[in-house]
């Protein structure tokens, strides 16, 4: 064999083990791909997706039809813009690894093509379809700060967002919320608009179904007024006149049936009498307290009570403002358990005067703690559920979004009222953001050390080396 | 490899730490490390306001991408060049157990570059609440790059005589794999799949949220000694040619 003809076999064979030793480790990598085996090193498990997510996703496996998730990004702009879509993308990453779904995250700014097929005109909104169901997701379902002042931190509310809205698309029944209309209630459009914008996108978003409800009208011409049999939850916004005492009848009848009533109501207004009748009622006055939500004078500094309603705010140490809130108190009715949800601490008393700034003065005004609101559950199987709030002002935009804890205290109600108890806390983790604080003078000290002063001891050895050598 | 082999490689190992140990080299690489490190961190946290090392690791990871095969272009093709590879050869060490020392010696210099990040830790642990677990996990994963630009920077060496080319190509040899996922978005769907495969910000993602994914381990293993295996079928046609 001729030298060139030798170094032509020896190319050739030399080629063919190079792509062979490639391929089989390509083979392996794929085998490996197939069959992964994963560790979480974090402390709070942020690496493994809750159990309830993954129930959800088994769920979602079992149904058969195709899960596409399409998260849009935060607005650039915003301070917390790359930790809100560091925290998406994580969790976008982890959904497409489980296999159950397909997943993608779109920038608003570069990808508006893709936006506007989906009809979105918001950053940070998620778009959920199974099927051809379809959920959408407001950024503030999925991000909130919670804490004091002092430690007031962003939270990731991606798990529990997307466990709520995989439930929601397996469900085949949307829960439906009627409004009560007619008494100068504040107005619940579930179109948008109304006076109640917000907290109408809020219960779209969980799924709510909202319907009007005018008890007299309703019931047509023959009829006494009646609540509609497919009624979740009836809603009473800030009614400006008394009902009437049929309508009041129609209520305490269906709270009689296993129904379930949330009375949001302003100081000074009437309320329906059958809360008596069912353990609850609303007092004069307005609620003050020395400890405030700065720099409001008429918005109490709140302690949440131990109830499973407020199990998730408690846990998030989330702040619920109400702003001029009337005192709510227990009417002895038998076999009805009144729980107070928001109260005042010792600090607190019900203002029944008119001077400013307002001064407790016994024996008019009454001494704290001060209950602002209640729930009321009725006794037996089917006891009906109620909760009452001593402020119609805080379902209004402005009010909803004061408090960190405001969404979660209403939807938790609404949850808790359908006796969706295991709901009522967010399904799935909370994840936060592990903060650091340095001071300017800190930042400034340390961008000495770390990015000038460490870097040259490695050019300092070695010129000591380089010195020592030489000397040599 | 045989007992004899890992002799040798150990020995080749603690000749090219002894050589990085005393040249500018080294020295110059870990300034750089910890210098564009400490920046990319203060940085990280001054924007993000998180007590973790993953802005910083992110950048790094790309850094590296750079950076080692700054050290390797030297390391197989100044041999060739000045004719102490063709000795090298002749003498009683295999290509294998060249390659493994020289490429063991520059994954510990990665390594000395990752243990300098203590002074970051120590901030992280003084003014924040950080996650242990997820720092480890943050430098495991650079430490993983580390030793895949090294294998790739060792290929690339040896395929030339010119250190700046082999610096360049092992640049050029590594790209893809960095830019797999942005070309991802632009894609057709049917080599999405494929790009996911090669693409190393994918395979970093896990180690990212303090995750170790057995299947990412495995693809950084078989891809640093894939590298290595190709430098080693160019050595042995060197030595046969």
């Amino acid at each position: 064999m001729s030298g060139a003809a030798r170094r032509l076999a020896s190319g050739i064979n030399g080629l063919i083990v190079a792509v062979g030793g490639v391929v089989a480790l390509g083979l392996v990598t794929a085998i490996a791909d197939q069959r992964r085996v994963r560790l979480d090193l974090t402390a709070d498990r942020a690496a493994t997706l809750s159990t309830e997510l993954r129930t959800q996703l088994e769920r979602i496996r079992a149904d058969g039809r195709p899960l596409h998730l399409v998260a849009f990004s935060s607005q650039a702009r915003d301070a917390e813009a790359a930790v809100r879509d560091r925290f998406a993308r994580d969790l976008v990453r982890q959904l497409e690894q489980s296999g159950a779904a397909q997943t993608q995250f779109v920038d608003f700014d570069a990808d508006r093509r893709t936006a506007e097929s989906l009809g979105v005109d918001r950053y940070g909104t998620w778009v959920i379809t199974l099927g051809d169901d379809r959920v959408d997701l407001a950024e503030r379902d999925l991000f909130r700060h919670a804490g004091t002042r002092e430690t007031r931190a962003l939270q990731f509310l991606g798990e529990s967002a997307v466990s709520g809205a995989l439930s929601r698309l397996l469900t085949p029944r949307a829960p439906v919320l009627y409004a009560l209309t007619g008494h100068g209630e504040r107005r619940l459009d579930p179109r948008g608009g109304g006076d109640l914008p917000g907290l109408a996108a809020e219960v779209a978003q969980h799924g709510w179904e909202v319907r009007p409800l005018d008890l007299v009208r309703g019931s047509g011409a023959v009829g006494a007024p009646t609540v509609p049999d497919d009624a979740d939850v009836v809603l009473s916004l800030g009614a400006q006149v008394a009902l009437t005492p049929s309508e009041d009848a129609a209520l305490l009848g269906f709270l009689a049936r296993g129904g379930a009533l949330a009375v949001f109501v302003d100081p000074g207004r009437p309320t329906p009498s059958c809360l008596a009748r069912f353990g609850v009622m609303v007092g004069d006055g307005v609620v003050q307290d020395t400890r405030q939500i700065y720099p409001f004078d008429d918005r109490p500094w709140l302690d949440v009570a131990a109830h499973p309603l407020t199990a998730a705010i408690t846990r998030d140490a989330l702040a619920v403002v109400l702003a001029s809130a009337a005192p709510v108190r227990p009417v002895e009715v038998p076999g009805v358990r009144y729980s107070p949800l928001l109260r005042t601490g010792r600090t607190g008393w019900v203002e029944r005067g008119q001077e400013r700034p307002a001064t407790f003065d016994p024996p008019s005004d009454a001494a704290g703690p001060v209950d602002v609101a209640a729930a009321v559950q009725g006794g037996g199987p089917t006891g009906g559920r109620l909760v009452v709030v001593g402020d119609a002002d805080v379902l209004t935009d402005a009010v909803l979004a004061d408090g960190p804890g405001n969404p979660a205290f209403v939807m938790d109600a609404l949850r808790w009222l359908i006796d969706a108890d295991a709901s009522a806390a967010p399904v799935g983790r909370v994840g936060r953001l592990r903060q650091i604080a340095l001071t300017g003078a800190q930042l400034a000290t340390l961008r000495l050390v770390l990015a000038v002063g460490w870097p040259l001891v490695p050019l300092g050895v070695a010129a000591a080396l380089h010195l020592w050598r030489r000397s040599r | 490899m045989r007992p004899s082999t890992w002799r040798a490689a150990w020995a080749v190992y603690k000749n090219e730490l002894r050589l990085l140990a005393v040249s500018w080299l080294g020295a110059v690489f870990l300034s750089a490390f910890w210098g564009l490190g400490g920046l990319f961190f203060l940085v990280g946290i001054g924007t993000t306001g998180e007590a973790s090392l993953r802005p910083a690791v992110g950048n790094l990871a790309i850094t590296l991408l750079f950076l080692v095969p700054m050290v390797t272009m030297r390391q197989l093709a100044d041999e060739a060049r000045s004719g102490t590879l063709e000795l090298a050869l002749t003498a009683p060490v295999s290509s294998p157990a060249l390659l493994v020392g020289k490429w063991a010696a520059v994954v510990s210099l990665v390594g000395v570059g990752i243990a300098g990040s203590a002074p970051w830790l120590a901030v992280l642990w003084r003014f924040g609440e950080p996650d242990l677990g997820l720092a480890v996990a943050h430098l495991l994963g650079l430490w993983l790059v580390g030793g895949l630009c090294a294998a790739a920077g060792l290929f690339a060496s040896s395929l030339t005589t010119e250190s700046m080319v082999a610096g360049v190509l092992a640049v050029v040899l590594l790209l893809p794999t960095w830019l797999a996922s942005a070309g991802r978005t632009v894609a057709p769907a049917v080599a999405q799949p494929w790009l996911d495969r090669i693409a190393v910000l994918e395979r970093l993602r896990t180690l990212a949220i303090g995750g170790i994914d057995s299947g990412d381990l495995v693809w950084f293993a078989c891809a640093t000694i894939g590298w290595l295996f190709l430098a080693w079928r160019v050595l042995e046609s060197r030595r046969w040619s």
